[in-house]
């Protein structure tokens, strides 16, 4: 166990590091080399969780060995196994498997290409830290190494300006996050004195009992630290409103949408709090603020996505609402479910996104959906899956999604959460507008392109598409009695009573679920986005355009995000720069750079020069200073 | 008849020096290659030997001539040091077309003079030690013949090291007028049995320590006594630098453990500030004129003199948490230097040895996994995690501070962070200058690879080398 | 017990005190009139032909370290042959060894031409 989990994570490590150090070398050995150390931790990975299903005493915390010890704590590195990193680890490494096999067809122009694949193995292997590790020290190890490879891939084309900035916007948000996490392990290293999850959990009621006090207000601590947690959490997985740098990190290449969107990163936050759930679960003002902000994300980035017309940032946009499901999901609680929906939006969101670049690929990378039409005849698998994906994303009865996201709405019902409920129904319309939106104008209508001569399954990027067809569609069907009902994440998750009742009441089996979703008002409002969306778009319903053609106010509120570009393109860039020329002008440059960096920096190399004439190279020089240091040395402590 | 097992491995070594001595006379000059064989089997032997005899040694126990555990893992390690050692010379030597067996056997006295220091219990033997290791030093410095700055470091040394060893006779009779007794563990009964003495008595000892400190500093490379340092790196060959770098700073190490801490730990109070303003000093000095250095080996010549400072740090608190931290440090720059200096030894710039920062400008662009190698070493130098400097640094800082010495643990930091300048400043001559030589490399760089990765796993666990730091003191402290 | 060297020290003062008075008496009270002639170096009434510092040959040293060996093998086999009959075999051993030793560095210097002047 112990060693197959080592090699899950490392084989990607070592693949990355291996590339590195081949660079210039041939084509076919970097890719070779990438997809065989993926391919090593997909493959275990599944033979790890199957051997959890047939026995699952296989729970363990291996350590791996002492990083560091002080006379207070020892630091360990270690590996935990148990459903929930077992699982995870299937989803990301399969994942990440199909994108590589995907990205050696689409990359193949590249220049880079071993580059590119340097940083996708080591963006697979960062996550997996994250998965595996069983304290906040690898946990954030992984969170940084994240953060880094991300900074890279979303700027692998250096010399695009957008991706460039881009690359930077998703960086800093995510460093603001970062500071939350930090500060947040900083006071749980404080006061637990332990980084181990384990230990967390052991001093939770002693930890319930005490406040901290800031700026005179009392609050208690573990509110405190779960919501500087949540913050890391929250820029990660790009919930509002630190959401705006994942639509722009659409300016990386197509396969690193789909890595970043569907499996190594923005699923990070949403696992650390599904990890330490019993630390989450002793703080319902928290849990409250996750579920408010995981509904407001869900609707308004839906409303967002609505009015854009690039293919990848309406799907960018379909990601955050979707991980706003999830983020409520958490919030009430129902860990289980929100991972469960994390699993299918993984598969069907990677088909969404390795489509979107089949399509880009076609069309000589427009991204524009209102310039390309038709590409039904001429793409028919893209079109076929693509269409499968988005049955899943809008909840379709019997695909993946449907079983997650309805799962999710019926379960905030259930529990009581009202509000919410409606709130996460009302954007199922939406989901359905703006998929369909995609679907109807890139596919239907007239034909731009040439048919051309070149066929659409000779290109080696359509196995992956193929292949993710099959979980995007069926894996919610096969999976959720196994995880939800017969209690598989009781070793890490605490809400499986909870979602066992939830699970025996209202779902009984996947069949009688989908019955009953059809009497679900989530149904009808899916049939009614429909609908529209078939007048809407299809037919060009004169009085649907009209009523757009009126709200332009609100459509120039979505398309600025609710203000969010202009804060983050133009207000805070623009005030900050004032602010910061007016500190690099004065502080800077004036104090720091001139007194203090360069200051010191002068004043050492003075004195540096000064004290090296000493070293005059005369030997009776050398022999006077020993005989006189000597000398005072002898003065000085005759006095003992 | 007397039980020599307690001094084979010394007989062994002299044994056959004198014989690979005699066998090189009468090899011709191709087949010269014998001796070095020849040498480096004898050492493979010594370890293997005392590995062997580990159990039967130990237990032998002489007045004057301890085999202890301490010292017979000290021994083997500077065994198994200096096998690498002469594997990067020979190869170096070879190239330059330099070699003689000649040089070897002088170093092999040097572990000769080593081991007898790890073993002595006694001044005068211990004083026989240094002074074997010095002469065969002397003598290798001056190995270059063509070399002006060769001779002149070679002299400067030697006449400086005469004074030195003046410094150090003249302590040691002093002690042994104080206490009448040169064995170590008599002279620490006879001062710990004494108690309380009358101001003459202690004035007396306050000479005897200076004089034996400022020598060992001396010996060490301390600051004000580091005068010869840079110079003596400067000017002998590569081979000469990474042996002077490495294991005499062990064996000058052992004998502060000795004097210090076996003898002399009474007197504590007495030597503990003279170390801390002999290590404060060296930090400083050693870190800021490196900064101005061009010279590859004058800085790293700095640089050594900065990381003494470090060990002294550990040595001058004198606690078992100390030395362990200063045991750890001095295992652990010895595996940093033998690493940079080694990459060092096969790397050729236009034909020549290196000698300028300058020389290995853009390195990275045909020596990939070498400019790796070289950042790799600098970055542990410059105490960078996951590196073992850091730990090595870390660890002192860390027993400053459970000391509460928070002034001297702050300035050791602030002083890490001006040494990281010089040694970042290599590597951006490495990976961001121009190329503007040609380099090449002598041999493959297998040994030296698994030699600097080291610095990377013992970073990742330290732990192996921690607990045999602890283990090595904890013999000094149980009683 | 230090005290017992006080004489010693006191010696050592007066000696210090003495000596230097005698130099400064004489610098200080002696006529000094010194001229180009006076203070150039003497050397029979000629003026000298060359630095009075001359170099030797470098074998000259050679030939000096290789007889300070031998010569004090010589000052240790002295008082060794004075006891031999009441140190015993251990000695003899132990001379041999040290003899030995010795002849190896004899061999080699003869071997590697030392020895010879050319």
């Amino acid at each position: 166990m112990f060693l197959i989990s080592l090699l899950i994570i490392f084989s990607p490590l070592i693949g990355s590091i291996l590339l590195l150090f081949l660079q210039n070398k041939s084509k076919s050995k970097t890719t070779f080399i990438a997809n065989f150390s993926i391919a090593i931790s997909a493959v275990l990975s599944f033979a790890l969780l199957i051997f959890f299903l047939i026995n699952p005493d296989v729970v363990n915390n291996y350590k791996l060995y002492t990083w560091l010890s002080t006379e207070q704590s020892v630091f360990n590195i270690s590996i935990i196994i148990d459903s929930l990193s077992i699982f995870m680890s299937f989803i990301v490494s399969t994942v990440s498997l199909l994108v590589h096999v995907y990205s050696v067809g689409y990359m193949n122009k590249e220049s880079s290409y071993n580059r590119f694949f340097a940083y996708t193995t080591f963006f697979t292997f960062s996550m997996l830290l994250i998965i595996f590790a069983n304290n906040f020290l690898q946990l954030f190890i992984g969170w940084e190494l994240v953060g880094l490879s991300s900074y890279l891939l979303i700027g692998f084309w250096t010399n695009k300006e957008t991706a460039i900035k881009a690359n930077l916007k998703a960086f800093i948000v995510n460093r603001i996050g970062d500071i939350g996490l930090i500060l947040g392990v900083c006071l749980i290293f404080a006061h637990v004195g332990s980084l181990d999850y384990k230990d967390l959990f052991l001093s939770l009621p002693e930890l319930s009992q005490k406040t901290i006090s800031i700026v005179g207000v009392h609050v208690s601590l573990i509110s405190l630290i779960a919501f500087l947690l949540f913050l890391g959490a929250a820029a990660k997985s790009a919930q509002i409103p630190l959401q705006f740098w994942l639509p722009d990190s659409m300016e990386g290449p197509t396969p690193i949408s789909a890595l970043i969107h569907a499996a190594t990163m923005v699923t990070a936050g949403i696992y650390m709090i599904a990890r330490l759930s019993p630390f989450f679960e002793q703080s319902l003002y928290v849990l409250d603020i996750i579920l408010f902000i995981g509904c407001l994300t869900a609707i308004s980035m839906g409303l967002v996505a609505l009015v854009q017309n690039d293919i990848k940032r309406i799907i960018a946009y379909s990601t955050i609402s979707q991980l706003g499901y999830m983020m409520a999901a958490l919030g009430a609680s129902y860990y289980s479910l929100a991972i469960f929906h994390l699993m299918t939006h993984a598969f069907f969101k990677a088909l969404l996104f390795l489509c979107a670049g089949s399509i880009i690929l076609k069309c000589n990378h427009e991204q524009d959906i209102d310039k390309i039409s038709g590409l039904k005849n001429i793409l028919p698998i893209t079109y076929s899956a693509f269409l499968l994906a988005s049955l899943s994303l809008i909840g379709f009865p019997l695909t993946s999604g449907f079983f997650s996201k309805d799962m999710i709405i019926e379960a905030l019902k259930y529990n009581g959460n009202i509000n919410s409920y409606y709130i996460l129904s009302f954007s199922i319309f939406i989901t359905t507008l703006y998929t369909l939106k995609i679907l109807i104008k890139v596919f239907f209508g007239e034909q731009k392109e040439k048919a051309s001569s070149e066929l659409e399954h000779d290109n080696p990027i359509i196995v992956p598409i193929v292949l993710l067809v099959i979980p995007s569609i069926f894996i919610g069907l096969f999976f959720i009695g196994p995880i939800i009902n017969d209690q598989f994440f009781t070793t890490s998750l605490i809400d499986t009573p909870k979602t066992n009742l939830f699970y025996e009441t209202i779902v009984i089996n996947p069949i009688l679920f989908s019955v009953h979703s059809l009497t679900s008002s989530s149904f009808y409002i899916l049939i009614l986005g429909v609908l529209f969306s078939y007048f809407f778009y299809f037919k060009k319903a004169k009085f649907l355009i009209l009523i757009s053609e009126k709200l332009s106010f609100t459509k120039n509120i979505l398309l600025s995000e609710y203000g969010f570009n202009n804060l983050s393109n133009i207000i805070i860039p623009h005030y900050f720069k004032r602010f910061g020329n007016f500190v690099w002008n004065k502080a800077d440059k004036i104090i720091i750079d001139d007194v203090f960096v360069n200051g010191i920096g002068r004043i050492i190399n003075r004195f540096s020069i000064k004290i090296r004439s000493l070293q005059t190279g005369f030997l009776y020089h050398y022999a006077f200073t020993m005989i006189v240091s000597l000398i005072i040395f002898l003065l000085v402590f005759y006095d003992y | 008849m007397m039980n020599f097992l307690f001094i084979m491995p010394e007989i062994i070594i002299t044994t056959s020096m004198s014989v690979i001595l005699l066998i090189d006379l009468f090899l011709k000059k191709k087949n010269k290659i014998i001796s070095y064989y020849l040498i480096q089997f004898t050492l493979l032997f010594l370890i293997f030997f005392l590995i062997r005899n580990f159990e039967q040694i130990t237990s032998l126990n002489h007045q004057d001539f301890s085999t202890d555990i301490f010292s017979i893992v000290f021994k083997t390690i500077l065994l198994s040091g200096l096998i690498i050692i002469f594997y990067y010379s020979y190869n170096f030597l070879r190239y330059f077309k330099v070699y003689k067996t000649e040089y070897f056997l002088i170093c092999l006295f040097g572990l000769l003079g080593m081991m007898i220091i790890t073993s002595a219990q006694d001044l005068l033997i211990l004083y026989l030690g240094i002074e074997l290791l010095s002469l065969s030093l002397y003598s290798i410095i001056a190995y270059n013949k063509d070399s002006a700055f060769s001779s002149e470091a070679a002299i400067k040394y030697y006449v400086l090291g005469a004074i030195a060893s003046g410094f150090l006779l003249f302590g040691i009779s002093l002690i042994y007028g104080l206490t009448g007794t040169i064995s170590l563990n008599e002279v620490f009964q006879f001062i710990y049995d004494s108690g309380s003495r009358d101001a003459v008595q202690n004035v007396g000892y306050i000479f005897a320590l200076t004089f034996i400190i400022v020598s060992l500093g001396f010996k060490f490379g301390a600051a004000p006594f580091h005068m010869w340092i840079p110079d003596v790196y400067h000017g002998s060959l590569l081979p000469t630098t990474l042996l002077l770098s490495s294991l005499p700073k062990i064996a000058v190490f052992i004998i502060f453990i000795k004097l210090l801490l076996q003898a002399f730990i009474g007197l504590f109070h007495f030597w503990a500030d003279m170390i801390l303003i002999l290590a404060l000093i060296s930090i400083v000095i050693g870190n800021i004129i490196a900064i101005v250095q061009t010279n590859f080996k004058r800085m790293l010549a700095y640089s050594t003199i900065a990381n003494i400072g470090f060990i002294l740090i550990g040595i001058s608190l004198g606690t078992q948490e100390s030395f362990t931290a200063a045991t750890f440090y001095t295992l652990s720059y010895v595996i940093m230097s033998m690493a940079i200096f080694g990459i060092l030894t096969f790397i050729t710039i236009n034909g020549k040895a290196v000698e300028e920062i300058s020389d290995l400008s853009g390195l990275n662009e045909n020596h990939p996994w070498q400019a790796f190698l070289i950042l790799l070493t600098m970055l542990s130098l410059a105490g960078i995690p996951p590196l073992i400097g850091f730990h090595a640094k870390l660890f002192l800082i860390q027993v400053l501070v459970n000391s509460s010495y928070f002034i001297i643990a702050l300035f050791a930091v602030i002083m890490t962070v001006i040494g990281a300048y010089y040694y970042l400043r290599v590597i951006k001559v490495i990976y961001f200058d121009k190329v503007s030589t040609k380099i090449n490399l002598i041999i493959s760089s297998l040994i030296v690879s698994i030699n600097t990765l080291l610095l990377l796993y013992l970073g990742l666990f330290p732990y192996n080398l921690v607990n045999l730091s602890k283990f090595l003191m904890s013999g000094f402290f149980s009683t | 017990m230090l005290i017992e060297y006080l004489p010693i020290l006191i010696f050592l003062v007066f000696a210090l005190i003495f000596a230097s008075l005698m130099i400064s008496v004489g610098f200080a009270a002696g006529p000094s009139n010194p001229d180009s002639e006076k203070n150039s170096p003497y050397e029979c009434g000629f003026d000298p032909f060359e630095d009075s510092r001359m170099k030797f040959d470098v074998r000259y040293y050679l030939v000096a370290i290789l007889f300070i060996i031998f010569d004090l093998e010589i000052a240790f086999l002295f008082p060794w042959a004075v006891v031999i009959h009441e140190i015993g075999l251990t000695g003899l051993l132990a001379m041999a060894i040290f003899l030995l030793i010795l002849t190896v560095g004899f061999i080699y210097e003869w071997k590697k031409g030392a020895l010879e002047w050319d």
